[in-house]
């Protein structure tokens, strides 16, 4: 019974996640912001870089690789290309 | 059929060299060399580099590495590993040696050529390796893994360069048509004496 509670709390738990990182997502205007933001989500942030005038993180959570692209003047993302 | 026979005939009395074709390399060789070459033309230069085609061509063209890699071994005499041995020092002679004449035909690659054939498969089956790398979790986004697809990629660059100022060398030197040989599977030696393996 354990057993079950803790696999639905972490199904649960797994989209939670994920409805973190949405579309308009606030993480913030600097690199360093945006790194904190992530890795307190539970992200391992494995590179901040600039392109094309967003600012893209490389990020993995278990099984799921994520390309987020946030926009440095409002802080929030605008594109999310996962690799899962 | 008058049509056809008349047409052969005037081909062959326009050829510049007695047509001793040998067979070379089979069709698998043949099909093998063109498709990575189509490849990497398109991986280079055409699909995003980033999408999920970039990735299934990758995965294409070391398909088709690893297929003729075993056709090394067991595949036709002169499509085999043993045709065509890695040796440095004989390609470092096979260079040197090219102001000197004659120069001799190989049924094969020429030593230099071999060497260029083997550096190929490996930094193809490198650009694989790493580019199935950065889809995985534990190298995902990592700079280093990068750098080196991207560094295997210039020097597929310049060996690609190489390769094909060396076809044109040989072609010159030797007078064997290579590119020809490689579309019909036929090397057309103008002495027939002077082949090597």
């Amino acid at each position: 019974m354990k057993k079950i509670v803790l696999a639905a709390s972490l199904l649960l738990a797994a989209p939670a996640f994920a409805q973190d990182l949405a579309m308009g997502t606030e993480l913030g205007t600097t690199p360093q912001a945006i790194l904190t933001a992530l890795s307190d989500m539970g992200w391992d942030v494995r590179k901040v870089q600039a392109e094309d005038g967003l600012i893209e993180a490389y990020a993995v959570m278990g099984k799921q690789l994520a390309e987020i692209y946030v926009d440095p003047t409002t802080g929030r993302i605008t594109r999310i290309a996962s690799h899962d | 059929m008058t049509d056809t026979t008349q047409h052969k005939g005037a081909r062959l009395a326009a050829a510049p060299a007695p047509a001793f074709g040998v067979r070379v390399w089979d069709p698998l060789v043949r099909m093998i060399h063109w498709s990575v070459a189509a490849g990497v033309l398109v991986n280079a230069a055409i699909v995003d580099e980033e999408s999920a085609t970039h990735e299934l061509i990758g995965y294409a063209v070391l398909g088709l590495v690893l297929t003729r890699l075993v056709w090394g071994l067991v595949g036709t005499p002169h499509a085999r590993f043993s045709a065509f041995p890695p040796n440095p020092a004989a390609a470092v002679r096979h260079l040197a040696g090219l102001l000197r004449r004659p120069h001799r035909a190989y049924l094969s690659h020429n030593p230099a050529g071999a060497l260029m054939v083997y550096n190929l498969w490996a930094v193809l089956i490198g650009l694989a390796a790493t580019g199935y790398m950065m889809g995985t979790p534990r190298y995902f986004g990592m700079e280093w893994v990068l750098d080196v697809h991207e560094g295997l990629f210039a020097w597929l660059i310049i060996s690609v360069v190489l390769h094909v100022a060396g076809v044109i060398l040989d072609s010159r030197m030797t007078g064997v048509p290579l590119v020809r040989a490689m579309i019909d599977g036929r090397k057309r030696l103008r002495d027939p004496t002077e082949m090597r393996e």
